[in-house]
């Protein structure tokens, strides 16, 4: 196992320097280059002479991401020009609150999607795993905006029963200090999510039923509580477990359209806001953040995979 | 945003320096500065106190609050409705209301006083005091001064050959009097209105090079160039290091002494972005509710589900969510939001356009000739644009001068054919003036059989087909570049529609010339006139050379034109360039909208300035 880790972590550099590499390559294809996306139309030809020189584009591009990478090093993410912020002071403003809300809903769709799609497996064909498999597929098939949009029509503006927006603190503690504005986000991200988790548990789990071990505990006597959920349960965790950890990078990449929606600026609107500004410094360091993300949800994933299945070894 | 300054000078015994300074009074005497439009019927009893919430836009960001602005912190948001609310500028412009002019009871100095034939100018201040107990002095506005000639390029309204480089001295002759001399004699008008707009006296709590340093320790005040302005680049860069973390703006002792009616108690970018009365304002009126909150959302829906549910007081409808109405009526005639909000239009001073590139290989000699771009104009349908894609919430851009909200600059030729301008909507007279110049439609498209007669530079068997960019992103706008298509095909011309992002047309579409100089027509022009320069002036758009004159547009009576309104006080003068300008259509004008606001029922006293003037002085609730 150490071996193994040490070859990912090998492998991860790999992947880290492409990806930053990439990003910045990216950035300087932009028409113009990022300073002109930065100052405007009304920018001179010698104002964007000395802004390319201010922050080091008119050097060359090794030069330019070896600057990049020492900042990184002391823990310095840049800084956005667009927002006057440090990157890693909007990382602090925006990454908790993202974390809060796609943890949330994680944890909501898998209390419901684990449990349900078991017994959609165990009851399977009959009118429950009919009617659970409908909502999944409307789940999987409804964007998620859309979810939000309705539900904030049904529920906020029509009936007032929840507030239409997510919680507006800044702070993880005001967030959660407001259960209520969480509910309708945390149902819209949930319910898409709700539908995978129900569909590959019930695969799994349909699959894991008919194993020879699960035909030997019943030869044993164990009863068909102890069946599923001693036996079957834990080897039909294996693919969510995989599932699990490629999710990882969601909470730090964010959930977009649940941001807009429900107004809760979180990691995925700061990213796509800096997308269509060419902030490049901002874009820069979410790239690293979500690249470590999704190399350690995959380690996880893997490492998981390992404990579900002991025939797994590294 | 548009800048142009220019100091004009009331000479004492010369008539015409007098009745200059007449005229900028006349000009400033219409600015209906204490009567907001939307409250004057209101006969409810006022109350004090209440906190009044807005919606930004949400691609807004109130990101700089330091009024020397970097040009990449440049935006009307930053300085009308951020730092203007805190830091008054030496001279306002607008109102609470649809003005357009400089407005002197809410400038921190008197009228300015031009002598010397235009090469003097004297400024008095009126005394007003920082919320520091310090006055707001001759000293503070030489401190502006000092730092922006010591850092001109990092400020966003510089361009070479104008403020400071058009001063030749200035001095504070006692504790409130400023005496500047200019190198040459400037239009009154335009001076004011484009040089003297620029200037925001700093206090000296400012002039300091680290939080615990005495007030002025600094001495960018007393600096000159003698040290090449040494104490001032450490000031600024004190203060630009200073205004480049937004995490404490509203907790910095420097940003908290402020001279406005307000001063800020909360600062986050995508939250709410608070403030209060300042109990020292000198100024007036008095702010009358307790608190002002700017609130960040994250699209225009979200937005208007917090004026659905009564979140905000302030706020506005997008246009999707309007109404269709005539072009007769400007609000709708039913209210989406019912009684509880009250609608007003909010017109921006602006103008939109393409910009043909004349220095295009191929087609630049086609847009270089006047009657092509009046054919092209002829195409543009902006009635029925407006009708058909907004809803009928526009209205046409006739020329260079915005035709609202109505003020003294626009031009007569502007106002022709029920505000079409010289060039009205007719594909039939547009195929004429082809025709008539040596086109011939072959194949559903003009094509030059003429050679002679098309134009010098355009070859036979030229076609009049070409591409415009447009950004995307916005459905209106491709509904548009689409009508504008099919018109144009009507004629013979044959448009190639691309879209975009912003961010891309602007990359691309530059001044250029020779063989890669190849993008055609750029469909995302637009300015608006609201700071630093509030008269409409042409230089950085139509001028040869200018900043923003990307399609190359050159013509040697427009500069001259264009130069004769920084010389001459007279608005005859600014009336011929404007009709001219109007006559030689440079760019093709597209249909401009407005906005249409919602306000609380409650809440009385708001009105929309075409600058975005944000003056929640003038807000109350009613009981």
């Amino acid at each position: 196992m150490v071996g193994f880790l040490i070859r990912r972590i090998g492998q991860s550099i790999i992947v880290l320097f492409f990806v930053t590499v990439f990003t910045l390559f990216l950035v300087h294809l932009f028409p113009g280059g990022p300073i002109r996306a930065l100052l405007g139309p009304k920018a001179t030809p010698q104002q964007i002479a000395y802004y390319n020189n201010l922050y080091g584009f008119n050097q060359p591009f090794y030069v330019q991401y070896l600057k990049w990478v020492g900042q990184l090093f002391q823990g310095n993410f840049g800084y956005s020009p667009k927002l006057n912020l440090t990157v890693a002071s909007e990382i602090g403003q925006y990454l908790p609150k993202t974390i809060v809300l796609v943890a949330l809903g994680l944890i909501v769709s898998l209390l419901f999607g684990i449990p349900l799609g078991i017994y959609q497996a165990v009851r399977r064909n009959s009118f429950g795993d009919y009617l659970l498999t409908g909502i999944s597929f409307l789940g999987y098939s409804t964007p998620t905006f859309f979810v939000g949009l309705i539900l904030v029509d049904w529920f906020a503006i029509d009936t007032h029963v929840f507030p239409a927006f997510a919680p507006q603190g800044t702070s993880v503690g005001s967030i959660l200090a407001d259960p209520r504005a969480l509910v309708l986000p945390v149902i819209s991200y949930a319910f898409v999510l709700y539908a995978l988790w129900s569909r590959y548990m019930r695969s799994s789990t349909m699959d894991n039923m008919v194993q020879d071990f699960v035909r030997t505990a019943r030869a044993k006597g164990a009863s068909e509580r102890r069946v599923v959920w001693v036996h079957v349960f834990r080897n039909s965790l294996i693919s969510i477990v995989t599932l699990l950890g490629l999710s990882l990078p969601t909470l730090v990449a964010g959930a977009i359209f649940i941001e807009v929606v429900f107004n809760y600026p979180g990691m995925g609107l700061a990213f796509y806001t800096a997308a269509l500004n060419v902030d490049y410094e901002t874009l820069l360091g979410f790239t690293v953040l979500a690249t470590v993300a999704t190399i350690l949800g995959n380690l996880v994933a893997d490492v998981g995979y390992a404990m579900l299945d002991p025939r797994v070894r590294y | 945003m548009f800048r142009n300054m220019r100091r004009p000078r009331l000479a004492r015994a010369a008539a015409g320096g007098v009745a200059a300074l007449a005229l900028i009074a006349g000009i400033a005497a219409c600015s209906s500065a204490g009567a907001p439009p939307g409250s004057s019927s209101s006969s409810a009893a006022k109350s004090s106190g209440g906190t009044v919430t807005e919606a930004l836009l949400p691609d807004v960001s109130l990101n700089y609050i330091f009024p020397f602005v970097p040009l990449a912190d440049a935006s009307e948001y930053n300085t009308l409705g951020f730092q203007e609310m805190m830091y008054r500028p030496l001279y306002y412009f607008g109102n609470n209301g649809n003005s357009l002019n400089v407005n002197y009871p809410l400038s921190v100095a008197n009228a300015p006083v031009y002598s010397d034939g235009g090469k003097t100018i004297t400024i008095n201040m009126k005394g007003w005091k920082w919320n520091d107990g310090e006055s707001v002095d001759a000293q503070d506005v030489v401190f502006f001064l000092n730092l922006l000639e010591a850092e001109k390029s990092q400020y966003y309204g510089y361009a070479p050959g104008l403020m400071p480089d058009n001063i030749s001295s200035y001095k504070a002759t006692n504790a409130d009097t400023l005496v500047i001399d200019l190198k040459t004699a400037e239009s009154s008008i335009w001076y004011t209105y484009n040089q003297l707009a620029e200037i925001t006296p700093f206090p000296e709590a400012w002039d300091v090079t680290s939080l615990t340093a005495k007030a002025g320790s600094g001495g960018c005040a007393a600096d000159s160039a003698a040290d090449g302005w040494a104490k001032c680049k450490a000031v600024f860069g004190f203060l630009n290091k200073q205004a480049q973390d937004a995490s404490t703006f509203a907790t910095s002792p420097i940003w908290g002494t402020v001279d406005g009616p307000f001063k800020l108690t909360a600062y986050n970018p995508t939250g709410n972005i608070s403030f209060v009365p300042n109990k020292d304002y000198s100024g007036s009126p008095k702010p009358t509710i307790s608190e002002f909150t700017w609130k960040y959302y994250t699209s225009d829906s979200t937005e208007y589900t917090a004026l659905k549910t009564g979140q905000i007081d302030i706020g506005y409808i997008p246009s999707q969510d309007l109404p269709t109405k005539p072009l007769s009526q400007v609000l709708p005639s039913t209210n989406p939001l019912g009684s509880s909000y009250t609608l007003q239009p909010a017109y921006n001073d602006g103008i939109f356009y393409f910009q043909p590139n004349t220095n295009n290989p191929t087609l630049g000699p086609v847009f270089k000739q006047q009657y092509v771009r009046e054919a092209m104009q002829e195409v543009m349908d902006q009635d029925g644009i407006t009708t058909a894609v907004n809803r009928g919430y526009g209205y046409p851009t006739p020329g260079p001068v915005p035709p609202q909200p109505v003020s003294q600059w626009v031009p007569a030729i502007e106002k022709e054919n029920n505000g079409q301008g010289p060039y009205p909507f007719s594909i039939a007279n547009a195929k004429a003036l082809l025709t008539s110049h040596g086109w011939t439609e072959q194949g559903g498209v003009m094509t030059c059989t003429t050679p002679a007669k098309c134009g010098t530079g355009i070859a036979s068997g030229t076609k009049l087909a070409f591409q415009v960019q447009y950004p995307t992103g916005e459905a209106n706008v491709q509904q548009e570049m689409s009508v504008y298509k099919s018109d144009a095909a009507q004629a013979g011309m044959d448009v190639t529609i691309i879209g975009q992002s912003f961010d891309s047309i602007l990359g691309q579409d530059t001044q250029c010339s020779g063989a890669k100089c190849t993008w055609q027509v750029d469909g995302s022009g637009g300015w608006v006139f609201n700071g630093p320069g509030f008269e409409p002036t042409g230089e950085p758009l139509f001028q040869t050379g200018a900043g923003s004159n990307a399609g190359g547009y050159s013509n040697s009576h427009e500069d001259s034109l264009i130069a004769g309104t920084h010389s001459s006080s007279q608005l005859s003068v600014f009336d011929q360039y404007a009709t001219y300008t109007a006559q030689q259509v440079p760019f093709i004008w597209t249909p401009n909208t407005y906005v249409v606001q919602a306000v609380n029922s409650s809440l009385k006293g708001v009105a929309f300035s075409p600058f975005f003037d944000t003056l929640p002085e003038y807000f109350y609730f009613t009981k």
